[in-house]
């Protein structure tokens, strides 16, 4: 692989994957939500807008019966939409429980949909990836695809930015803020402080939607090992480095993850303990992530002086 | 007199063996000041957050403009105009002031997601007026200075302040206030007290004030309600309540 190839591809990861921290910085970062069902979200993105879009497998080893051929803008949209269902539904049932128990349903749900995928055969192709899943106007860009791609995701990560943005600096996103801070503060002044949760777990789970579909159809074929828990944890990490709160932490800090997974990848294989590459990899990501966290335990791009306020070290 | 406002009856709350709440029933009339008193434990904060629906009651029923509001959940109390502030401070600390306040004002079309991104006139003038409204208050309770500053770097009398500012930003029919006055600094409390007479006089704001102060809630109180140990002893203008043998009583009984 060129080098060009590969740093387009490393880009288009981490343009899908700032999809998912954008959702996430909403929950956690504006809302103060634990969801940790991110990966989840993804997963009904990438498949609801795979399943539309693509038809049944046929021949004789044929496991999925269920498949339409949908322009890829209605999968995509479809995907979001259905994301953002099922994080409200989660929502619905969970949202009023206190903010460690909410986690443990988040994660339980999302194991919860991942089996679902593994075991529904006929609707997701099962543990068989799905394939053939169709790439939106191949052949027909003027320019090479991976770039048209790039671009592409590029452009979505920056529409969102600008969208959720907006939403935070905005009456709702005080609401939020809010919530975040001291939930009864906003619920003693009138604000219907669970609906407003509703609305961020939803929008946060539509981002994630779209993403999954955008990285269905960039990647051809999807399985369900695509969508474990590490993937969510990987994000929160992003958010986290990013700096809770900051859209624009959320990206940074989830090219620095992605960066960093990938950089590890070009170790060459003649170096001593070569062999614990892998291993080697997980120490030096880690050791990365204590150091951002010890030096700025507010992230990159997160506000100090917010996370400040009020501790001990903030009070003057 | 007015028609009542507020009207607790039979309220009660247990806390495991603790009745913390027995049996309280009062009333409050329109465009008063009714001052709430009690020593330690009397059960006060506890029937506030009755009233406001942060507590369910065991038992009884809370009547707010002639309706029932047992019922419902604190953020309904607060959209009919039934504003509480906390006893223990509840700024939002990786907020500004500003923003504090601001998300006080009722009935934001900016709070809706489509209003939020589609910034309409409506959503802009309304925000506008509360940030005016916000500078008035801010400047009054001399937080002005303050306004970008984050909540939690405030001392503890700033916080009351906030608190107060908040609340009354939310612009309340009844005004439920437990201890707006601890820790703020004796000159400000004067002007305080100032300003919920003129609010109650010219805007007809009516007022339940928890203080422990008693030359001032005597002084602004139109009507003392006195509890102690969960039950309402003693009801009636401050020098009747001030007279009453029982409330001495639990006051000396408090102290001890
Ligand atoms: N959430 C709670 N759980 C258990 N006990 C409580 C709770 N809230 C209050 N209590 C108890 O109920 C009783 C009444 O408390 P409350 O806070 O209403 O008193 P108060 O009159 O506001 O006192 P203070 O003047 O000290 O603020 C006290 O004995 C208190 O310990
Ligand atoms: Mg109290």
């Amino acid at each position: 692989m060129a080098v060009g190839d590969l740093a387009l591809l490393v880009a288009t990861i981490m343009g899908v994957y700032s999809l998912l921290a954008i959702g996430l910085n909403m929950h956690w970062g504006d809302t103060g939500l634990l969801n940790f069902a991110h990966a989840a979200f993804f997963a009904i993105g990438a498949y609801t807008s795979a399943i539309l879009t693509t038809p049944p497998e046929t021949g004789l080893l044929a496991n999925r019966t269920v498949g339409a051929s949908y322009p890829i803008f209605v999968g995509l949209l479809a995907g979001a939409t259905l994301a953002a269902a099922a994080g409200v539904l989660i929502a619905v049932t969970s949202v009023r429980l206190e903010g460690d128990y909410l986690a443990m349903v988040t994660l339980s749900f999302a194991e919860l949909i991942r089996l679902v995928i593994h075991n529904e055969g006929w609707l997701t192709s099962g543990a068989q990836s799905l394939k053939g899943i169709e790439r939106p106007l191949e052949g027909s860009v003027p320019i090479r695809y991976d770039l048209f791609y790039f671009l592409l995701v590029l452009g979505v990560v920056a529409g969102s930015y600008l969208l959720f943005r907006r939403l935070a600096g905005s009456p709702f996103g005080r609401v939020l803020h809010a919530v975040r801070e001291d939930e009864e503060v906003p619920l003693a002044l009138g604000k219907d402080t669970t609906w407003f949760k509703l609305k961020s777990f939803g929008l946060g789970a539509a981002i994630a939607g779209l993403a999954g579909g955008l990285w269905a159809h960039y990647v051809y074929a999807i399985t369900p090992n695509m969508f474990l828990p590490s993937l969510t944890f990987t994000i929160w990490a992003a958010v986290i480095i990013g700096g809770a709160g900051s859209y624009l932490g959320a990206i940074v800090g989830t090219a620095f993850i992605v960066g960093i997974r990938q950089v590890t990848r070009f170790v060459p294989s003649d170096v001593p303990f070569a062999s614990d590459l892998p291993y080697i990899r997980l120490v030096v990501i880690g050791v990365l992530l204590i150091a951002v966290l010890y030096y700025r335990p507010y992230g990159l791009l997160g506000d100090e002086e917010r996370m400040l306020a009020g501790s001990e070290e903030g009070a003057d | 007199m007015t028609d009542p406002i507020l009207r607790a009856e039979g309220l009660r709350k247990s806390f495991g063996g603790l009745l913390a709440v027995d049996d309280a029933t009062f009333e409050v009339e329109e465009g008063t000041i009714a001052g709430l008193i009690g020593p330690n434990g009397a059960g006060k904060s506890t029937t506030f957050n009755l009233l406001s629906g942060f507590y369910g009651a065991d038992a009884g029923e809370v009547i707010f403009e002639g309706e029932h509001v047992e019922g419902l959940s604190p953020d309904e109390r607060a959209q009919r105009g039934m504003i509480r502030t906390f006893q223990i401070t509840r700024e939002l600390t990786g907020m500004k002031v500003m923003a504090n306040m601001l998300l006080a004002a009722q009935d934001h079309p900016g709070e809706t997601v489509v209003g939020a991104l589609a910034n309409t006139g409506s959503v802009e003038s309304r925000e506008e007026q509360a940030r005016e409204r916000a500078e008035d208050l801010l400047k009054f309770l001399e937080l002005w200075e303050l306004r970008e500053e984050y909540a939690g770097n405030l001392s503890g009398g700033q916080r009351k302040l906030l608190e107060l500012g908040r609340a009354l930003m939310a612009d309340p029919d009844l005004l439920l206030l437990d201890e707006p006055m601890a820790g703020v600094n004796p000159d400000l409390t004067d002007r305080l007290l100032s300003r919920i007479d003129d609010l109650q006089s010219e805007e007809g704001m009516t007022f339940v004030i928890v203080e422990h102060d008693m030359d001032v809630i005597m002084s602004v109180s139109d009507k003392i309600i006195g509890m102690h140990n969960g039950q309402v002893l003693s009801v009636g203008t401050p020098e009747e309540v001030k007279s009453d043998e029982k409330m001495l009583e639990a006051y000396l009984g408090g102290s001890v």
